[in-house]
């Protein structure tokens, strides 16, 4: 099925009111571009965009992996986009 | 713990119940962004997508392909368009970003759509003795130039394949090959060349059969269409992501009769053809913060949704004919 589509019909008052939500749409995607959206600013999200927060975890998983009386262990390499540690 | 002997049920007001993480919003809404400058999506459209440029994108193409004959070509063609970041969807080397400077809207068949040749090739016959292999070469070749169509070359070389296979099998000699060349109508065996546009143009002011004429006329503007566009180059980079993938999966099956030796061919060959990864039948490439890229890239777009309609068209004629 098509979709519905609303565009700005009759009446400059419309117009007017579609122009603003254009203004709206675009600022709201360039919040999306430059990662300043609410939607990304959940602790996952933040995490994905923070190398050092990434480094910080690095930094502690070996530290935890080099600890004195630890068994041996191998990490399996995690598939892209999944959380560290990456060891 | 509430005083007394109750049990207080914990309340969930204000905290999320449904959690979801999406990678590459970022290059989503970039493109997004890119489509609405370049007047190629909707804006309005933004409110019923809620706000999720991946479905705004989507949206956005579906309404491209539509507006291009999208109706018409399903009726033949049974093909997914997508759009990716990388090329290889097994790709495991971590690298999340990189690709998200060039994106690839691809176009692959989900099935094969389905055409029986024969009948066409033999009324144009008995008009004119080069007409077969002038309508053949006409129709075959645009629609190659775009997507992959399997016809009886593809089956010749399958049972060469097989019969080079069965060579060193000392069970081989007992193995009936499907008999391609015998199935070839006679008006494609014989040694005629394809008629030059203009020679062809000339010949069709001459021909009496309205039907005939029809259907070497809509060959014709199906390769002028499909001459409109140039299949872009996809860089080196792009091309290693599809070093280990199989030939891409046939979107088109050219047959001369209902369950002839290509048909047969094909339903053989067809079994291995997922074994690997295929190749998208089309891949165009274009950079999301460049207007100029995206709108070339929609162009050429537009030329293989003309190019399948008017193909479309085509094949529901030359169905009827089969009938």
């Amino acid at each position: 099925m098509p979709r519905q589509k609303q565009v700005a019909q009759v009446g400059r008052r419309t117009v007017r009111h579609a122009t603003g939500d254009l203004e709206a749409i675009l600022a709201e995607l360039r919040l999306l571009v430059e990662g300043r959206h609410s939607s990304q600013q959940t602790a996952l999200e933040r995490y994905r965009r923070c190398p050092e927060w990434k480094h910080a975890s690095l930094v502690l998983a070996r530290a935890l992996s080099a600890r004195a009386g630890r068994r041996r262990i191998a990490y399996l390499s995690a598939p892209p986009g999944w959380l560290p540690p990456l060891v | 713990m509430p005083a007394g002997n109750a049990y207080a049920v914990p309340r969930l007001d204000g905290i999320p119940t449904e959690y979801q993480f999406t990678g590459g919003s970022d290059a989503a809404a970039r493109l997004a962004l890119t489509l609405i400058s370049a007047g190629l999506a909707d804006a309005a459209t933004w409110a019923q997508v809620r706000g999720d440029p991946f479905a705004f994108i989507a949206g956005a193409l579906e309404d491209f392909v539509e507006a291009h004959g999208g109706e018409e070509l399903h009726k033949e063609f049974f093909l997914r368009l997508g759009l990716v970041s990388d090329l290889d969807p097994y790709a495991c080397d971590g690298n999340e970003t990189g690709l998200q400077d060039e994106m690839y809207i691809i176009l692959e068949p989900d099935s094969a759509g389905y055409v029986v040749l024969e009948p066409t090739l033999r009324l144009l016959a008995r008009t004119h003795p080069r007409l077969p292999i002038t309508f053949f070469d006409l129709f075959t070749g645009a629609l190659n130039r775009w997507v992959r169509v399997y016809d009886y070359r593809a089956a010749l070389e399958r049972v060469e394949q097989l019969q080079e296979w069965y060579e060193s099998d000392p069970d081989g000699e007992q193995v009936e090959l499907p008999g391609v060349e015998a199935a070839i109508p006679l008006c494609l065996r014989n040694k005629w060349n394809p008629l030059k546009p203009a020679a062809a143009e000339r010949l069709l002011e001459t021909v009496p059969n309205r039907r005939a004429r029809v259907l070497v006329e809509a060959a014709m503007e199906l390769n002028n269409i499909s001459l409109k566009a140039m299949r872009p180059s996809i860089g080196q980079q792009a091309q290693e992501r599809l070093a280990d993938t199989n030939p891409p999966v046939p979107a088109l099956v050219a047959v001369f009769n209902k369950h002839d030796a290509i048909e047969g061919c094909f339903d053989e060959e067809c079994q291995g053809m997922l074994e690997c990864t295929p190749e998208p039948n089309v891949i165009l490439p274009l950079r999301p913060e460049d207007p100029v890229s995206v709108q070339e890239t929609f162009r050429v777009l537009g030329v293989v949704c003309d190019v399948l309609r008017q193909a479309a068209r085509l094949i529901t004629v030359m169905m009827q004919l089969a009938q």
